[in-house]
């Protein structure tokens, strides 16, 4: 059969139409066939809720935020989302904006009422249970338990308190004395402080003085003070090489005492060898009894100078 | 004027006659009835004939987007369900308009300026002219109207396969579970992207007819002519579709 190009375009228009709007609905995450109805809910924060968010229930989507609409005159945010129509949103359903932003998106949460409820109509305003009353209501589910907690810690204060008292009312407690002794020492530090206040501030005046003192002495001799430093460097350096040479001749000194400990060398023998003293002390005594001779009969000695006469 | 006067003004001229030729062919539209005929027979030959190579192409195009991006995706802290995340649109805003815009361009484009190129060449144009018919109206109105009015048919179709072939592609090589592909894209959709693309394909539609009937309808110098304005219509048809793109792009988004 041979079809005729007005079928063949015409279909391909409808086929096309038709795949549009169904994969458009198909990405908004909407029911492809199924219709959904207009709800509202008014929020003081909106919490970074854009259109497209998903509407929960326990978890599961159940329509998507249309519109959200900030409203000056009441400072109120407004935000518009539908609901799938096979949802039934029972009196005391409230929603929650709930979701961080970056990490997993904002959404609605809603919370339903009692099914037994009639139906809140379509377009009309959910109830937000914003955080706080949240809180709120917690605070009233434990309410009880808290109470008996505080009730027992209530109790053993009372103990510990009528303890103290017992301890403070007998006057031969250590607490007692001690806190006596603590007062008077106390007393006593005060009177001391009193009496010295005047002398006390003379000598911090005192000590103000002599620092700021010295820290003009300093300011002022700054450039002669650091001249004495340079030239005290001098005289360190110029030590130095004075002690260097020191330790030399020492070295050396130390070199020619060992040798003559050694016995080596003139010196050596001198101090080390007593044949050299033995003979120089006969030396000396020969020279004595020469000279004692000498003394005695001069003429034997200067008939042999006779020579000496000729010059 | 001198020659080199010409040259210069040249592009003014071919802008004006340009023009002028559209004017023609709107003046023309309210004839459109007489031509019904001639209108399906171009959607027929633009459009359905069309939607093989574009199919193909389309596959090919969001396979290897698919592809691509789950090989850029090295961090392990990005979930993958964001693969769907940057195909879709992309797909959706530019590659599903653009990539069936060039294709066309080649094969609506070319064949419009060669036809019409022809029959200038051969003077059937002046043949319809004495015969009392309005050329315009009977040769360059049924294929602009055919090329605006098929253009996003053929986009949708691109669009789906493109989708299509980039969940097939990812799932089956394990790149990104088709459910993960999905819940990203749905994450991420906007609804005004898919509007625009659409607006973008009609008037590449336009775009891409109007240029080539404008170079066939002009061929001068016999079977050469014809040829150089077959070249010429698919390149020019490429050049102001880019333009165009970036025009709506920069008005638009």
């Amino acid at each position: 059969m041979k079809y005729s190009n007005e079928l063949k375009v015409g279909l391909a228009i409808a086929i096309a139409v038709v795949a549009f709007v169904l994969g458009v609905r198909y990405f908004k995450d909407v029911p492809l066939f199924t219709g959904q109805y207009d709800m509202y809910t008014e929020v003081a924060d909106a919490k970074g809720l854009i259109p497209g968010n998903p509407v929960r229930i326990n978890g599961v989507k159940v329509g998507s935020v249309r519109k959200v609409h900030f409203e000056q005159d009441r400072n109120l945010v407004r935000v518009d989302f539908q609901v799938n129509r096979d949802v039934v949103l029972p009196q005391g359903t409230t929603c929650t904006i709930s979701g961080i932003d970056a990490l997993t998106g904002v959404r609605i949460e809603l919370e339903l009422g009692d099914p037994g409820n009639p139906r809140i109509n379509p377009g009309d305003v959910v109830p937000s249970a914003d955080q706080d009353q949240d809180f709120a209501s917690q605070l009233v589910e434990r309410a009880p338990l808290l109470v008996d907690q505080v009730d027992s810690v209530l109790f053993g204060i009372e103990g510990t308190i009528g303890d103290v008292r017992g301890l403070i009312g007998d006057p031969d407690s250590d607490l007692r004395t001690s806190m006596a002794a603590l007062r008077s020492s106390a007393v006593t530090l005060g009177d001391l402080l009193r009496e010295e206040k005047s002398n006390i501030s003379g000598i911090l005046t005192n000590v103000n003085a002599v620092s700021s003192d010295l820290s003009a002495i300093t300011s002022q001799q700054r450039d002669s003070i650091a001249m004495a430093i340079s030239r005290l460097n001098g005289a360190m350096n110029s030590m130095e090489s004075t002690m260097s040479s020191l330790e030399s001749t020492t070295g050396q000194l130390d070199a020619i005492l060992a040798r003559i400990d050694d016995g080596s060398g003139t010196l050596g023998k001198l101090i080390n060898d007593p044949a050299l003293y033995n003979r120089l002390d006969s030396l000396v005594t020969g020279l004595d009894e020469l000279l004692a001779d000498f003394k005695k009969n001069p003429r034997r000695y200067l008939r042999e100078m006779k020579i000496v006469d000729l010059f | 004027m001198s020659a080199n006067t010409i040259r210069v003004l040249e592009p003014f001229i071919a802008l004006g006659r340009f023009f002028l030729l559209l004017a023609r062919a709107f003046r023309s539209l309210r004839e459109v009835a007489r031509y019904w005929k001639n209108i399906f027979e171009q959607m027929v030959h633009i459009g359905i004939e069309s939607i093989p190579i574009v199919a193909l192409a389309a596959l090919f195009s969001g396979a290897v987007t698919t592809v691509q991006t789950a090989h850029q995706l090295v961090s392990p802290f990005i979930p993958v369900s964001i693969i769907g995340a940057v195909v879709v649109p992309s797909v959706v805003l530019e590659l599903g308009a653009v990539v069936t815009g060039f294709l066309l361009a080649g094969r609506v484009g070319a064949r419009i300026a060669a036809e019409l190129g022809t029959m200038r060449v051969t003077e059937q144009i002046d043949a319809l002219e004495a015969m009392g018919l309005n050329s315009v109206g009977y040769l360059i109105v049924p294929r602009v109207v055919a090329g605006v009015l098929m253009f996003p048919v053929l986009y949708v179709v691109a669009c789906v396969v493109a989708i299509g072939g980039g969940i097939f592609v990812g799932h089956y090589t394990g790149e990104v579970p088709a459910g993960e592909f999905i819940a990203g894209a749905r994450e991420f959709f906007r609804p005004f992207d898919a509007t625009f693309g659409l607006l973008k394909s009609l008037v590449f539609g336009f775009v891409i007819t109007a240029v080539s009937c404008y170079k066939g309808y002009y061929t001068r110098g016999g079977a050469e002519g014809v040829g150089r304005a077959t070249t010429e219509a698919a390149v020019t048809s490429c050049v102001y579709l880019l333009l165009a793109d970036l025009v709506l792009a920069a008005t638009l988004l």
